[in-house]
């Protein structure tokens, strides 16, 4: 059977049942937070198609464990922890079936994958080359790439979130791009 | 200098990219950058990184486009991934043509319940679709997507799954009582 959410929140009336207010809550922790978590799911998946459907679960973890919102004092940081554990069991599973999935949509829904102007393909290419890039650095240095140079969150940021120092959130991203630089831009060396 | 080994011109530029530099620090940098063309260079360079790495990232990550994925049909596994979908379209088809009639659009099969949760939700719905917020899609089936996690309600024997279209600039969530 199918309802709205309003109906079966009317239907009900003991503690257990999610208040509107509980929904709205939530609603507004996704649009504030969801962008950076996708970054954090790409981070630790590497792979981008996956990450909508790991998103989804983090959104499902979070109303799971919304009893432990009050206590949570680093809501980030909880998040971040959130994100990551989804990221990893999905790495766990078959990812690869979602993979499929996702590019038969794309062919399925050719408005989106039409052919592009030879400008936009080599656009294309050079972003696939760099996302592979990317997707070859060691997690921890994804994580602090992504969320730096993506979301621009300072080191002080980042270092909260990861439980880190923001000595060792600097050591990572010079890392990072210094490997980066030498894969991609072999020609500038360091 | 070995190759696991980081200068201070280097750390110095990334600060000055990140932010992390205070006024004081920051001039000082410029006036460096002006002596050493090798650190201009390398300046440059991270900041092209940079600019490249945060290009693709969005591009994989924005949403409704197919950044930097796998270009279609300009690849084996597309063809595999398309003759496999058919396949189990029409599997799924069987399965779904000789289920009793759900009200609305939307099938949902438990295969595993467990008093709190429940994993192996199967959803006959199209979950990209727009559909008006607060209202669950009523869009015809259109494909199939697995959900594994999703919120069992012993008292009402339902089944709660929420759904945020990542497709919207702001997500849209959506909430599905089956």
């Amino acid at each position: 059977m199918r309802m709205t959410s309003a109906e079966h929140h009317d239907r009900r009336s003991d503690n257990d049942s999610p208040s509107a207010e509980e929904k709205r809550a939530l609603e507004e922790i996704i649009a504030l937070h969801h962008s950076w978590v996708r970054g954090v799911v790409l981070a630790v998946t590497g792979r981008a198609d996956d990450v909508d459907d790991v998103t989804q679960q983090v959104w499902m973890r979070l109303w799971q464990r919304r009893d432990q919102l009050a206590s949570v004092t680093d809501l980030r940081k909880w998040l971040y922890t959130l994100a990551r554990n989804a990221a990893i069991d999905a790495g766990r599973s078959s990812t690869r079936r979602r993979g499929l999935w996702r590019r038969f949509k794309r062919l399925w829904r050719p408005g989106r994958s039409s052919p592009r102007p030879a400008d936009d393909l080599i656009t294309a290419e050079r972003r696939k080359i760099t996302l592979r890039a990317i997707e070859a650095l060691d997690e921890k240095y994804r994580i602090v790439l992504v969320l730096r140079v993506w979301r621009e969150m300072s080191y002080d940021e980042i270092a909260r979130m990861l439980d880190i120092t923001p000595q060792a959130v600097e050591t990572r991203l010079v890392r990072a791009r210094r490997m980066l630089r030498e894969k991609l831009m072999p020609e500038e060396k360091k | 200098m070995n190759d696991d080994s980081i200068s201070d011109i280097e750390i110095a530029i990334n600060r000055l990219l990140d932010g992390e530099l205070d006024p004081t620090e920051r001039a000082e940098m410029q006036r460096q950058l002006l002596r050493n063309p090798d650190a201009h260079a390398m300046l440059r360079a991270c900041g092209d990184l940079d600019d490249r790495c945060r290009d693709a990232i969005a591009s994989a990550l924005a949403p409704g486009s197919d950044g930097a994925r796998s270009a279609p049909g300009r690849s084996w596994s597309v063809a595999v991934a398309a003759a496999a979908a058919v396949v189990l379209g029409v599997v799924l088809w069987s399965v779904f043509i000789n289920r009793p009639a759900v009200p609305g659009h939307i099938a949902g099969k438990i295969d595993n319940p467990t008093p709190a949760t429940i994993r192996g939700i199967e959803l006959a719905v199209d979950r990209f679709d727009p559909a008006p917020p607060g209202q669950v899609i009523t869009r015809p089936v259109r494909h199939v997507d697995r959900i594994p996690v999703g919120l069992f309600d012993a008292e009402s024997g339902q089944v709660k799954i929420i759904l945020v279209d990542h497709e919207q600039e702001r997500p849209e969530v959506q909430w599905l009582d089956l």
